[in-house]
């Protein structure tokens, strides 16, 4: 069996005073493996970006654990969260979060460089990543130069440079048009199947959905399905559109 | 919400942003607003009319200098806030607003600042007016009581004055909106801040930089003499203008370099400061450019001070050197001189001789003093009480004395042989003894004896009915004229500190603001777990930095302003060099360590 990367077990979070809380998520509880890309969906409001940003060490949950990495990262200092999030976590946000004020190369580099990594390593490592989502040309440009892909699978080899060991992923087609997110995501399918790298996505998008090998559906802050992909994407995508409809027609 | 509701909102929102500019705006109209008090109030009503109205035409000089300098701060100020105000002035479009309307929300936010500025400036200004009066009559050493009293047209000046120049430029800047199209104002202005010319390109502006700032020191420095103001404007332009070819030329080409050569890029955690610096340089030169200049002319400006006061002492020395010089016939004239005095604390004798207009005397009479010794063909001038000379060799000095040429060696600037040094109307010069021995004979000459007495009315013992006086010169009173004189030192004081704070502030509402826009970037490092001692290390470069880099070219160029400066008065003025340069260097210190603070505040939170 892999190795356990990410474990949540009755996770809860509620905002708001004592006697006058809302709960957003409501006993939580999965585990990710070496290796695996889960999607995890819902419809809006039902948590999921607050699962993810308790997941990947940015809030704390009001109640429950996290393990990540082996370690239970609700009762983590902060300097030994931030630790954890230069050493094991990668992220890629919905707005590619580049900085304006550096090239392609530079932005991919940036967390290895500041952690004080050799300029060679940094370099080497930094074009590798850049040869593997294509993006050798465009090392030298600003990310006013590029296009929405390009600056996307630019902030994934950003992502990827301090060699996580898993990768949070926040709609990260949400900003892209149909091409750029087919591109992206052929992307983060290959490092899942030749890198063994462990990708948590969330995404309200059934096709984004389906490069995933298994998905997490909320609903008012619990897990109300999981499902794993079958024999292809295609069956996957019209699985996850039927979940979709089913629970559209509940609600109505 | 009324528009003034929300410009008050707005305002009270980005105080930390104003707080420089509206410290810099409201010392300058607090100096401004003081210097029209002691013109208006009569708080120097006890001096002479004469000196009394020559100090109100300086301080009139002084505050046409203080307006300029307070427009292009105004100036560059607006045009950053401007810049960091356009973004949210889109999105007001976008909410439905009026080009009209925003407009009149930015006068007023504008505006609100220039009141503030001219508010806290005039009353701390009236608040201190007593004490700035007690300053500067005592900085000015002028022998007066300084009284308290304000004056009502001093504060309407001050105010009429700053508020107009604020509204012309706030409505330049209202113009500048009014044209922009909402995708300007809304879109990024980074990619528009890159210097985008090619190496060749910059490295050929640094050389011109580089030449056109040497030649600005070379004319700085030349000797000359009536060119010299000539010389001083062609150095004070060229350096101005290779200031800025230098910092544009320069710092993007190396900066370009560092960038570009990834392996120095990613040591030691350069990456982040080394490349925000570079994609802010286009606006970030000319700041550093302006700065540098402002610096320049604090330096100059101390510089000038402190000579002028130690030439004002200098001229002064003139008229206290003796109480009393009495000429005579007789070189054996002092003991019947000797016996109209009950004491003196000094008495010396100079032989003094006449040819072609010109008075000579011999080397020994005065050795005492630190004055080159002159051999036969060569001579020293004893100067009148000048403040500058536009002849800063020696050289044009030169003479001759009965068809033999004699080059001149030294200009001796300070008293010598006392008041007749300064009021006689023909060139004074030292010679040889040897070559005054030959020139001239003994029934030629005429001997000055002159005397510092213990008690000064003995002064009017002497008559000219003596048989052996053949003329006397009595110093009475202290010689009052030159006492308005004493408060350039002052103003020159205060225009060091305006100057010097302007630019601190400039540098300082410089990098605030460019956090702003930072916040984002450094929210996201943290996300991606970058340590915060990195981050506030990189922080702490960049600001440090700009201030330093600063500090090194004003340096280099001051020196030069001020070896100018020694040799029109013809006072070293290394001294004043070292202990101006610490003063500023202190100062940009304490203001280089608030930025610091201040932007890793906004960047990184408590």
């Amino acid at each position: 069996m892999k190795k356990e990367i990410l474990k949540v077990e009755h996770l809860q979070k509620s905002y708001g005073s004592k006697g006058y809380s809302l709960a957003v998520l409501n006993d939580i509880s999965f585990t990710i493996r070496q290796g695996d890309f889960v999607a995890i969906m819902g419809p809006s409001g039902s948590g999921k970006t607050t699962l993810l940003n308790m997941i990947s060490t940015i809030d704390r949950p009001t109640r429950g654990t996290i393990w990540l990495d082996g370690k239970d990262i609700t009762r983590l200092s902060a300097k030994a969260l931030s630790k954890l999030r230069k050493e094991a976590i990668g992220f890629v946000f919905q707005d590619y979060s580049l900085l304006d004020a550096m090239t392609l190369l530079d932005n991919i580099v940036l967390p290895l460089s500041l952690n004080g990594a050799k300029a060679a390593t940094a370099m080497k490592k930094g074009k590798k990543l850049a040869d593997q989502f294509g993006l050798s040309t465009h090392l030298n440009k600003y990310p006013y130069q590029l296009s929405g892909g390009q600056k996307q699978r630019g902030a994934t080899c950003r992502a990827l440079i301090m060699d996580p060991t898993i990768v949070f992923a926040d709609e990260p087609t949400g900003a892209l048009d149909s091409k750029a997110s087919r591109d992206l995501l052929e992307c983060f399918a290959q490092i899942n199947n030749e890198n063994d790298t462990t990708i948590v996505m969330v995404t309200h998008d059934a096709f984004a959905a389906s490069y995933a090998k298994e998905v997490y559906i909320l609903k008012d802050g619990k897990i109300e399905l999981h499902i794993h992909k079958g024999e292809s994407q295609k069956e996957f995508f019209d699985r996850i559109l039927d979940v979709q409809a089913t629970m559209g027609r509940e609600l109505q | 919400m009324s528009l003034f509701r929300l410009a008050w909102q707005n305002f009270l929102q980005h105080t930390r942003r104003y707080g420089a500019l509206i410290f810099s705006l409201s010392f300058t109209v607090f100096v401004f607003f003081n210097f029209g008090n002691l013109e208006y109030s009569g708080s120097l009503v006890n001096l002479s009319a004469e000196n009394l109205q020559k100090i109100h035409s300086l301080i009139d000089v002084v505050k046409v200098v203080l307006v300029c300098f307070m427009i292009s701060m105004i100036a560059y100020a607006s045009h950053v806030f401007l810049k960091s105000q356009k973004k949210e002035i889109g999105i007001y479009v976008f909410l439905g607003l009026t080009n009209s309307r925003i407009g009149m929300l930015y006068v007023i936010e504008n505006l609100m600042v220039g009141i503030v500025s001219i508010l806290i400036g005039v009353a701390t200004g009236a608040l201190f007016s007593y004490l700035f009066s007690m300053v500067f009559v005592q900085v000015s050493s002028l022998d007066v009581t300084a009284q308290f009293s304000l004056s009502g047209k001093a504060v309407l000046e001050t105010c009429a004055l700053f508020l107009f120049i604020y509204t012309i430029i706030t409505l330049m800047g209202l113009r500048s909106i009014q044209k922009s199209s909402v995708r300007d104002l809304m879109s990024a202005y980074r990619q528009k801040e890159q210097v985008e010319e090619s190496d060749r390109f910059l490295v050929f502006r640094t050389i011109v930089g580089c030449l056109v700032l040497g030649t600005g020191y070379f004319f700085a420095i030349k000797d000359g003499g009536m060119d010299v103001l000539s010389n001083a404007m062609i150095a004070t332009v060229c350096v101005i203008i290779g200031t800025y070819l230098l910092f544009g030329g320069f710092l993007p080409f190396v900066l370009g370099r560092m960038q570009k050569n990834k392996k120095f890029l990613y040591g030691h955690r350069r990456l982040l400061w080394v490349d925000a610096l570079s994609f802010r340089m286009r606006q970030n030169y000319r700041s550093y450019a302006m700065v540098c200049i402002l610096l320049i002319c604090a330096i100059t400006a101390l510089g000038c001070g402190f000579t002028l006061n130690h030439r004002i002492s200098a001229m002064q020395e003139y008229s206290m050197q003796y109480d009393v010089q009495i000429l005579s016939l007789d070189p054996e004239g002092e003991e019947h001189f000797d016996s109209l005095f009950s004491s003196y604390q000094m008495r010396t004798i100079v032989p003094v001789a006449q040819a072609n207009k010109e008075l000579f005397i011999p080397y020994s009479s005065v050795a005492g003093f630190d004055i080159p010794k002159p051999d036969n063909g060569q001579c020293v001038n004893l100067s009148k009480g000048i403040i500058f000379s536009l002849y800063t060799s020696p050289e044009y000095y030169s003479t001759d004395l009965n068809g033999k040429p004699l080059e001149c060696i030294g200009d001796i600037r300070t008293a010598v042989v006392g008041f007749m040094q300064d009021k006689m109307e023909v060139p004074l010069y030292v010679i040889s003894d040897e070559l005054f021995d030959q020139t001239f004979p003994t029934e030629d000459r005429l001997y000055l004896y002159n005397y510092k007495l213990t008690d000064k009315k003995e002064a009017d013992a002497i008559s000219t009915n003596d048989p052996l006086v053949a003329g006397v010169f009595r110093m009475s009173e202290e010689d009052q004229s030159y006492l308005w004189l004493n408060t350039i030192f002052t103003f020159c004081v205060f225009l060091f500190l305006v100057f010097l704070i302007a630019a601190c502030s400039i540098l300082f509402i410089k990098q605030y603001n460019d956090s702003f826009e930072d916040i984002e970037a450094y929210d996201l490092m943290r996300k991606i777990g970058v340590d915060r001692s990195v981050l506030e290390r990189s922080i702490m470069k960049e600001c440090s930095f700009q201030f330093g880099l600063d500090f090194v070219v004003m340096s280099v160029s001051s020196f030069f302003s001020l070896m100018a400066l020694s040799k029109i008065a013809g006072d070293p003025l290394g001294t004043v060099f070292l202990i101006s340069n610490l003063i500023v260097l202190i100062l940009i210190a304490i203001c280089d360590f608030l930025c610091i603070r201040s932007v890793q505040k906004v960047l990184l939170g408590k």
